[in-house]
């Protein structure tokens, strides 16, 4: 095909994507190509119809993409796309890749299942935060657990303000923020979005944003990250904030408005 | 100015603070010079302060935007003669400094921005200064900033709809007073948005200016 080279090049750069049509996608999807296989998953979740979500979960249970380590380079893909679809009908594929051997793969899996929304993914997300003796991509499954809303998990993600990542520890805090509200643990972002790391500031500027700390609008806006990260961190707040409803919408825009106008 | 009988003195001080600029590493030593050039208040410390916006540390653009707007409608030349073409994070720090000093000399450079700009953050805040700005110029001018910030209403960037706002609020406070009325209705428009934060961006507008008749 013409367009292969196109194909292996955009897998892996971030070059605008070839156009193929849906049924072109799904037919190299299940070719034999393993390069035009992952492009093809991933731009199945870019185009977001739900008639990928059949494909895509029998991608997700490939054996031939193995990397030398042992990983699974088209379920990544996969996991991923099906979450940008966010068809409840990937439910129990995505559930099941949380036991898949690749950690990249869980962490995938574990993403999807928090766009899906569906209370069902609950479960299986809490067990992989109860047996901590198995290497976890933590952060994603404290991540999924707070786009979930899933209270029942405060106790066992407790544990991990304390992990020796910052990244991890980042994502407790937020989650558990929007959960109890505790002053205690605004503390931790706050601390996080000052850290020298510049990737590390980014991370929690966008940690204080999903966790509807409203007050923490100024620091967002202070924050040493680039301009355009701030305004849409700040935008991310109001939108978090209005969505769990503990303050007023004319209280959270009297908090956040006056911020993001000094930004423009 | 006041400092213009002994100028001689402060361009070495400039000079100076030029070769410290120069050889800063640590964001500390850079903030410390960016202060200093705005304590030192001579215009020719401006085109470094600008230069400043560039070094791709928010803190020190942040510092540096302080600093200029310090020096107010004598920024607006050295603003417009050394905005940067190339990179778009300093060019937005800029066209912020231009916004919030609002001379009219600003007025072509924040057209074509908003119009041709491909950066979303130089357009937002090209938008966001245009009210003002406009407000200083012949009712033509006034005219076109306000059909301009009429078209940003409905642009895709929630960004751009929500500086418009803001933008139409300053043109209806003060522009011409014949505008008024146009500009409250592109208000009135943005409270049906579909984003939240720009219905109530706009609710906080009209109560501005029923406060401020």
């Amino acid at each position: 095909m013409n367009g292969s080279t196109t194909a292996r090049m955009a897998s892996n750069t971030a070059v605008l994507p070839q156009q193929l049509t849906w049924e072109q996608a799904v037919a190299q999807l299940q070719g034999t190509d393993l390069q035009d296989r992952y492009y093809a998953a991933w731009y199945l979740g870019t185009v977001r119809d739900p008639r990928g979500v059949e494909p895509l979960l029998l991608a997700l249970q490939d054996e031939l993409d193995r990397t030398a380590l042992g990983g699974y380079p088209l379920r990544r893909n996969a996991a991923k796309a099906l979450g940008q679809i966010g068809d409840v009908r990937a439910l129990p594929g995505l559930v099941e890749a949380l036991t898949c051997t690749d950690l990249h793969v869980r962490e995938e899996a574990a993403y999807a299942l928090a766009q899906l929304q569906d209370g069902r993914a609950v479960d299986p997300l809490l067990a992989l935060l109860q047996a901590p003796e198995v290497e976890q991509p933590w952060e994603a499954v404290i991540e999924a657990l707070g786009q979930l809303n899933a209270r029942q998990a405060e106790e066992a993600i407790r544990p991990f303000l304390q992990h020796a990542s910052e990244r991890v520890r980042s994502a407790a805090a937020w989650v558990l923020y929007r959960f109890t509200q505790a002053e205690a643990l605004t503390q931790i972002l706050a601390e996080l979005l000052a850290h020298p790391n510049p990737s590390l500031r980014q991370a929690a500027l966008f940690d204080l944003a999903e966790s509807g700390w409203v007050a923490g609008a100024a620091l967002l806006a202070t924050a040493d990250v680039a301009l355009n990260l701030r305004i849409n961190a700040l935008k991310r707040l109001f939108d978090v904030a209005l969505q769990l409803g503990q303050v007023p919408p004319s209280q959270v825009a009297e908090l956040i408005i006056p911020q993001l106008d000094r930004l423009f | 100015m006041a400092s213009l009988p002994a100028a001689q003195v402060p361009s070495t001080a400039v000079a100076q603070l030029a070769a410290e600029l120069e050889q800063a590493t640590s964001p500390e030593a850079l903030l410390r010079v960016v202060r200093a050039l705005g304590a030192l208040g001579q215009v020719e410390g401006i085109p470094l302060l600008i230069r400043a916006f560039g070094f791709n540390r928010p803190a020190v653009g942040e510092a540096a935007l302080e600093e200029v707007l310090r020096f107010g409608e004598l920024a607006v030349k050295p603003l417009l003669e050394h905005m940067d073409g190339f990179d778009y994070g300093a060019r937005a720090y800029s066209v912020r400094a231009l916004a919030r000093i609002g001379h009219g000399d600003a007025y072509g450079f924040l057209v074509e921005a908003i119009v041709a700009d491909f950066a979303p953050s130089v357009r937002r805040a090209a938008v966001r200064g245009l009210g003002r700005v406009a407000a200083r110029r012949p009712v033509s001018d006034q005219e076109q900033a306000l059909l301009l910030l009429q078209q940003c209403l409905s642009d895709a960037d929630w960004g751009v709809r929500y500086a418009a706002v803001g933008s139409l609020t300053d043109l209806a406070r003060s522009g011409l007073p014949e505008l008024r009325s146009q500009a409250q209705a592109g208000i009135q428009t943005a409270l049906a948005d579909a984003d939240r934060l720009i219905s109530l961006r706009a609710q906080m507008s009209q109560q501005e200016l029923a406060a401020d008749p």
